[in-house]
């Protein structure tokens, strides 16, 4: 499996550098601070940066690859079907954008058609973890999750978890949210809409 | 403390605590508490739960009520300049949730989320409790956060921090514990996916924190008026004082009137004195004691030559004068208003005289005059214990009255009367509050002004005034 390059990457590496360095790097360290003074260092020292740093997209904070999508950045929905990163729609196993019915439209929501004005053919459309189990022959779910604040709105971050002991980056697999033996084989993400 | 404002100050922090549950960490703690986020089950789910919830409480009590023990530390008594501060702040923070203005300043720091891995879950959500219930660990998700420290701390009193504190905890925990048991069920991840993807159910308990920061607005104004209290009684002296309620004396007979903001209240008697639970009158040759609010008759008991009562919710002390002398006596009070056995706590023979006597709990404050010297002495009913608080060779110190630390008194000098305010401990002569040509004479102390009364004229005429503390 091939890394997909990913359309928003500098944004969210701009993101990632404001945690340290701007106006809400700052805001975020006054926080910590007033933390501190209310409930002392322990507590200081126990919390974590909310907007963590990016190795694949915003709030993922290990190093393992993402799952199988069709568009590379590897955003689900609340079920687990992809999405497209750039604008929260779903897509088909071809990456296109669909409506309700799986049929493919453009960006208008318009139903695509052939030259005799039929609607285009419906593709698979398959769970993200699930395909990627099925590409790589492997048994995998999803387990557990964390919500980090990214880009505005709260981000859950999500693990497909499999009894493998390497992940998809071909590597050793790490636990990550992941239990009952199981490792992070990939990882994925649903965006909500809750602001943050 | 007011019982409304207590009520719209556990309200807010209820509501407010709950919206923290659409932060990161709030849907974290759900996914992770629930049977989703580990190996047990839903027995190990309802064990976090069990613990996650008096950690949040310990938490948000820590923070809140820690904020008004910082309140109460700042110099100055707690009165309607606290409570009006504290009203603007909620009224401020409620117009910016109204209008679903983005939180600022945030804090963009979270849970530590190894902890679910290297501890037990019961104990990680305890944990995870106290750092949610701490508030500003985590991303404030309603300016009602920031309103109910800042309430808290500008209150100053550790009942509304303990108020608000428990509030929030409960309001933090209560969807959290509610929600996580069923994670794993149709209904509960419909109703997590809703929360995430429908920030109109946000924005509408955002609303709801408008709603319930506007109503501690009110009561918080409403409180500090009642905390404004009354400022001045023309033709009245004698003044005795409880929360924003004076009793004063009126008239040639000196008869007893209470007045709460603009009603006055006759009583039957003369020359009163007020606590919070009960008035003491004097009638003829006897002392009676009335409840509060309804005024009916508690207690009653002989006290011949008595001339001036001092009342508190366990004591009453009153001054008798019997062929010149002056004799204070102490009774004790029980919870029903029945008094004890009396207690000679102070007298004086004539020339040398004993001030009116003045209450606050058990501490009993009085002076005596005489050619020589004055001395204004504190005696601990409970302890029977007493001190010279302050003396003097050269002024005359009299008519002093107690609240808490604080004591007022009337120092006459050569050049005029002084009404001056002390720490209790301090071996200073006070502040000036009040400086006359006219004879100050008797005073009372609230938690926000001092008051006391002006004598004009040969056969004096009086007029009750007061200055803030």
């Amino acid at each position: 499996m091939s890394e997909h390059p990913e359309p928003n990457r500098i944004g969210e590496a701009l993101d990632s550098l404001a945690g340290s360095t701007s106006r809400r790097g700052f805001i975020a360290r006054l926080g910590g601070a007033m933390m501190a003074a209310t409930a002392g260092s322990v507590v200081g020292r126990a919390i974590e940066p909310g907007e963590a740093d990016a190795y694949h997209f915003c709030g993922h904070i290990y190093t393992t690859g993402s799952c199988v999508h069709p568009n590379g950045t590897p955003r689900i929905d609340a079920d687990g079907w992809p999405l497209k990163a750039e604008n929260g729609k779903p897509v088909d196993n071809l990456g296109r954008e669909i409506n309700k019915k799986g049929l493919p439209v453009d960006s208008n929501g318009n139903v695509l058609r052939d030259p005799d004005g039929r609607p285009l053919p419906a593709a698979p459309r398959t769970k993200v973890c699930e395909e990627t189990a099925r590409q790589y022959s492997i048994n995998a779910q999803i387990d557990g999750a964390w919500y980090r604040c990214c880009g505005g709105t709260v981000r859950k971050l999500v693990d497909c978890c499999s009894q493998s002991n390497r992940r998809i980056n071909g590597d050793a697999s790490l636990t990550g949210y992941c239990f009952s033996g199981r490792k992070v084989f990939c990882v994925m993400y649903f965006q909500t809409k809750v602001p943050c | 403390m007011d019982p409304l404002l207590l009520t719209a100050l556990v309200s807010a922090g209820l509501l407010i605590g709950a919206t923290g549950t659409w932060s990161p960490c709030g849907f974290s703690m759900v996914e992770t508490i629930g049977p989703t986020g580990h190996t047990g089950g839903q027995p190990t789910t309802i064990a976090a739960c069990a613990t996650f919830l008096p950690g949040a409480l310990v938490g948000a009590v820590f923070t809140f009520g820690g904020l008004s023990l910082v309140g109460a530390a700042i110099p100055g008594e707690a009165g309607w300049v606290s409570y009006t501060v504290a009203g603007v702040v909620a009224l401020v923070a409620a117009v910016a949730e109204a209008r679903g203005k983005r939180i600022a300043p945030q804090i963009r720091r979270q849970l530590p989320e190894h902890w679910r891995r290297v501890m037990p879950m019961p104990l990680a959500a305890a944990l995870y409790g106290v750092l949610l219930g701490l508030g500003f660990t985590t991303f404030v998700l309603t300016f009602g956060v920031w309103a109910l420290a800042g309430i808290a701390l500008a209150l100053g009193e550790p009942a509304a921090g303990l108020a608000i504190g428990l509030g929030f905890g409960v309001g933090r925990a209560i969807p959290i514990v509610a929600l996580a048991p069923f994670a794993a069920r149709p209904s509960g991840r419909r109703a997590i996916t809703l929360m995430a993807e429908r920030p109109e159910i946000y924005r509408a308990i955002r609303f709801g924190d408008a709603l319930v920061l506007a109503a501690a607005a009110g009561a918080l104004v409403f409180a500090g008026t009642a905390q404004a209290g009354v400022k001045q009684v023309l033709g009245a002296s004698d003044p005795s004082v409880s929360g924003a309620t004076l009793a004063y004396a009126k008239g040639a007979g000196d008869l007893s009137f209470v007045r709460d903001g603009q009603n006055e209240t006759g009583l039957p008697g003369t020359d009163p004195s007020i606590s919070d639970d009960y008035v003491a009158v004097i009638d003829g040759g006897s002392v009676r004691i009335l409840d509060r609010p309804g005024f009916a008759d508690v207690d009653s008991f002989d006290a011949p030559g008595v001339d001036s009562v001092a009342i508190s919710n366990n004591w009453i002390v009153y001054r008798t004068r019997v062929e010149g002398r002056d004799k204070l006596q102490a009774r004790s009070i029980d919870s029903s208003g029945e008094t004890g056995e009396p207690k000679d706590v102070g007298a004086a023979g004539q020339p040398d005289q004993v001030s009116a006597p003045s209450l606050d709990g058990n501490t009993l404050v009085y002076a005596i005059a005489t050619p020589r010297s004055s001395r204004i002495i504190k005696a601990s009913l409970k302890k029977l214990k007493r001190e010279v608080v302050i003396r003097s060779d050269l002024n005359q110190l009299f008519n002093p009255s107690v609240r808490g630390s604080s004591l007022l008194y009337v120092r006459g000098t050569k050049q005029r009367w002084e009404l001056r305010l002390k720490k209790l401990g301090n071996r200073d002569s006070g502040r000036l509050l009040k400086g006359s040509d006219r004879r100050l004479w008797s005073t009372a102390l609230s938690n926000e002004r001092a008051y006391y009364t002006v004598l004009k004229g040969s056969a004096p005429s009086a007029d009750i005034k007061s200055v803030q503390r």
